[in-house]
């Protein structure tokens, strides 16, 4: 599959709702508990690769992402959930109400973070940001690659894994425990990157803003970040744009909280459109001039590239005006 | 609360609901979320309608699924009368994959190289029909044009054997219904089908599609290692099978409709760029197939009625396009100026039709070059509306147009 491809099939598995039941639940530390899922009526789950996570619909109405962490080659589906007392609700309703038989809805997987082939790398979890790096270890391990792991956390008792993981893998996984050591030195975590070498790293924004200040040195496209912010498309940092209409010389102002498509069919101009979620191309449009802030799912990422035509029923401006053909 | 499900003594495909489905899609939708229609030949079919039921059930395919089959057999049980289409008869995770390989073969950059083509093609078919100003508009204008740009550019398939072309798609949507004495007289008429079956499956093959189709880009997906060797005739049979009936009905009834509807034409005439309007409101107003079909995976209800594990479900596109819940009063009204966008006659989510695109490109040239070049058209003889278990259309349509 080509990256489009994933991209395309991350999309459409979007909107499929997968019925699970909690088939055990397991208090890893005091704060994170563990869940395997499995599908109703014991049916087959969709197959995963590392990196990749789920979205949990909870009975309580909220809805977050959480990094398969299990083997991919095992029936059920396992994620970790930290008990997050400043959250929205979604982590305390899992620790307090999510029990074994407890059927859910989820969607996924979806993989923004994969592993991709190298002869080294160099793995890097803060706290709950051990996730996704659980299967990456094993994946690594099994294509043979050298790999090296720090994985950080505020106390020992706090790190799920933490003793599996430094006595199956020897030498290979440090851990940095910030009440024995202090804060851990991101430069030196980052010195010295090797011919091939691939950073991969999950954890607190703190810790990958710090890796993004430090990391100039390593080649570009050799690090790669999971934010475990809800991957849901944040449209907060949202603005309001403009588009010019090529035909009329008309300008519309398109507000931070509007698509482009309400905007321009509110202006009298007729526009097809079908899904209004990026995944049809029904609402295609040519771009005459200015950039995309392309955010569907149907262009390759070789013709968002190409910035020729946009799905206006998603997509945004990447500049203070869009002229498009209309 | 469960609520038992309402009846209905309606046969859905009686020759009085195919020629006119309007009165049954109005009883379906008074009735209540999910009905029970009568069946004569031992389906125990349900009917939903409703705009918003019909939406809740197609965006939810973990628990109405398409593998159970697009017809009326449940082909966890049933033998069907052709293997199963890996995309339209497929559940995720298996469809997932499949979907994304038609995705980028029917991607904005392919379409974009057949524009041209599309557009000379238009302007040939209508100079004929100029020529011949009185003509049933059913074979020289809404087949005509589909089989003059969809065989090359889009299946691929050879020259020779094209008549095997709408056989094959009136077998496939005759087939996929209850086998009632009209659907056996109709298919019986047919007389031998294997020959067409054959030139079906051959033209299927990596070594038969034209290089540079949509066809041969399926096949080099399997180079790719995106599909198998046994996947891609069956995805290049779905090009074949679903991508050229509807697109040919969908043109007659919108012209049908244009006809019976001047204030529109003159519209059209005056904006021809709105081409692609009035044939997506054509797809709102008469949607070309007639029942979307899916099963429950397992025991759930409807709306609080429930239904049963392997109970087919039939959505009524047709319904849930005139719902005056989701449409408005003006429901029933013919306007092309109309946002017709969410309208159900292509399915929704995962399973969209993934040959949309195609078609409106083929609506958006052949009906502006119509309405570009056409000052008049009125029909020259009644209509004879076509009985078929899956599509709505025309047999024939006989016109009469004049030139600007």
């Amino acid at each position: 599959m080509t990256v489009a491809d994933t991209l395309l099939a991350s999309a459409r598995t979007m909107e499929v709702e997968i019925p699970v039941v909690v088939a055990r639940r397991r208090r890893v530390t005091a704060d994170i508990v563990r869940l395997w899922l499995i599908g109703v009526d014991a049916r087959p789950l969709p197959s995963w690769t590392p990196g990749a996570h789920i979205d949990v619909l909870l009975p309580n109405g909220t809805e977050r992402q959480y990094s398969l962490c299990g083997d991919p080659s095992d029936e059920e589906w396992s994620i970790m959930v930290l008990r997050e007392p400043q959250g929205r609700g979604g982590s305390q309703y899992v620790h307090d109400a999510v029990w074994t038989g407890q059927k859910l809805k989820v969607r996924g997987p979806r993989n923004h973070f994969a592993l991709d082939p190298a002869p080294r790398y160099r793995f890097l979890a803060g706290g709950i940001g051990i996730t996704p790096i659980l299967p990456m270890l094993r994946e690594a391990e099994a294509a043979g690659a050298e790999w090296s792991l720090t994985y950080c956390g505020r106390s020992r008792q706090g790190m799920a894994c933490a003793e599996e993981l430094t006595v199956g893998h020897g030498g290979r996984v440090r851990l940095h425990v910030d009440s024995e050591q202090g804060v851990p030195d991101v430069a030196a975590l980052l010195s010295d990157p090797r011919p091939g070498e691939l950073l991969y790293a999950c954890g607190p924004n703190s810790m990958l803003e710090a890796i993004e200040r430090m990391g100039a040195h390593w080649p570009k496209g050799s690090i790669h970040f999971e934010r475990f912010s809800a991957v849901t498309r944040d449209t907060t940092a949202d603005t309001e744009f403009e588009v010019e209409l090529a035909s009329s010389g008309k300008v519309l102002t398109v507000p931070a909280d509007r698509s482009i498509l309400d905007v321009v069919r509110e202006s009298g101009i007729q526009m097809l459109s079908s899904c209004q979620e990026g995944t049809c191309g029904t609402c295609e449009t040519a771009v005459v001039s200015g950039q995309v802030d392309h955010r569907d799912a149907v262009l390759s990422k070789e013709e968002q590239e190409e910035n020729e035509v946009m799905m206006v029923c998603v997509s945004r401006a990447a500049c203070p005006r869009l002229v498009l053909d209309l | 609360m469960t609520t038992t499900m309402p009846e209905l003594d309606l046969d859905p495909f009686s020759d009085e609901v195919l020629r006119d489905p309007g009165d049954f899609h109005r009883a379906v939708l008074d009735a209540g979320p999910v009905v029970r229609v009568r069946q004569s030949e031992g389906f125990r079919l349900v009917a939903v309608g409703r705009y918003a039921t019909v939406k809740a059930i197609i965006e939810n395919p973990a628990m109405f699924l398409n593998s159970r089959g697009g017809g009326v057999l449940d082909l966890k049980y049933d033998e069907s009368f052709r293997e199963p289409g890996l995309l339209a008869e497929n559940d995720p995770p298996a469809h997932t994959a499949i979907k994304s390989v038609m995705t980028s073969v029917i991607a904005p950059r392919n379409l974009r190289r057949m524009r041209d083509d599309f557009q000379t093609a238009a302007d040939e078919i209508v100079d004929r029909l100029l020529d011949m100003r009185t003509f049933d508009a059913q074979i020289h204008f809404a087949e005509a044009y589909p089989l003059r740009v969809i065989p090359d550019a889009v299946m691929g398939v050879r020259q020779e054997g094209r008549e095997h072309l709408l056989r094959y798609s009136k077998f496939l949507f005759e087939s996929m219904g209850p086998r009632t004495p009209r659907a056996k007289r109709a298919l019986a008429e047919m007389g031998d089908l294997e020959p067409t079956i054959s030139w079906v499956r051959d033209s299927c093959r990596r070594e038969n599609v034209q290089p540079g189709s949509f066809g041969a880009l399926i096949w080099d997906a399997v180079d790719r290692g995106e599909l198998t060797d046994a996947q891609a005739p069956n995805l290049v049979r779905s090009l074949v099978g679903a991508g050229i009936d509807t697109t040919i009905h969908s043109l007659a009834n919108t012209l049908y409709l244009l006809i019976t509807n001047p204030d529109q034409w003159a519209l059209l005439r005056e904006q021809p760029a709105r081409g692609k309007f009035a044939f997506d409101e054509t797809l709102r107003h008469t949607s070309t197939v007639r029942q979307i079909i899916r099963t429950p995976a397992e025991d759930t209800d409807i709306e609080g009625i429930p239904v049963t594990e392997g109970q087919k479900i039939m959505l009524l596109p047709g319904a849930a396009n005139r719902d005056p819940d989701r449409w408005g009063e003006t429901a029933d009204r013919f306007d092309i100026t109309r946002d017709a966008g969410g309208h159900m006659a292509l399915g929704r989510g995962i399973h969209q039709c993934v040959g949309a695109p195609i078609a409106r490109l083929e609506a958006d040239a052949l009906l502006s070059t119509f309405a570009r070049r056409v000052k008049s058209v009125e029909f020259a003889d009644t209509p004879r509306p076509m009985v078929n278990n899956f599509l709505r259309g025309f047999d024939t349509l006989p016109v009469t147009i004049t030139p600007v």
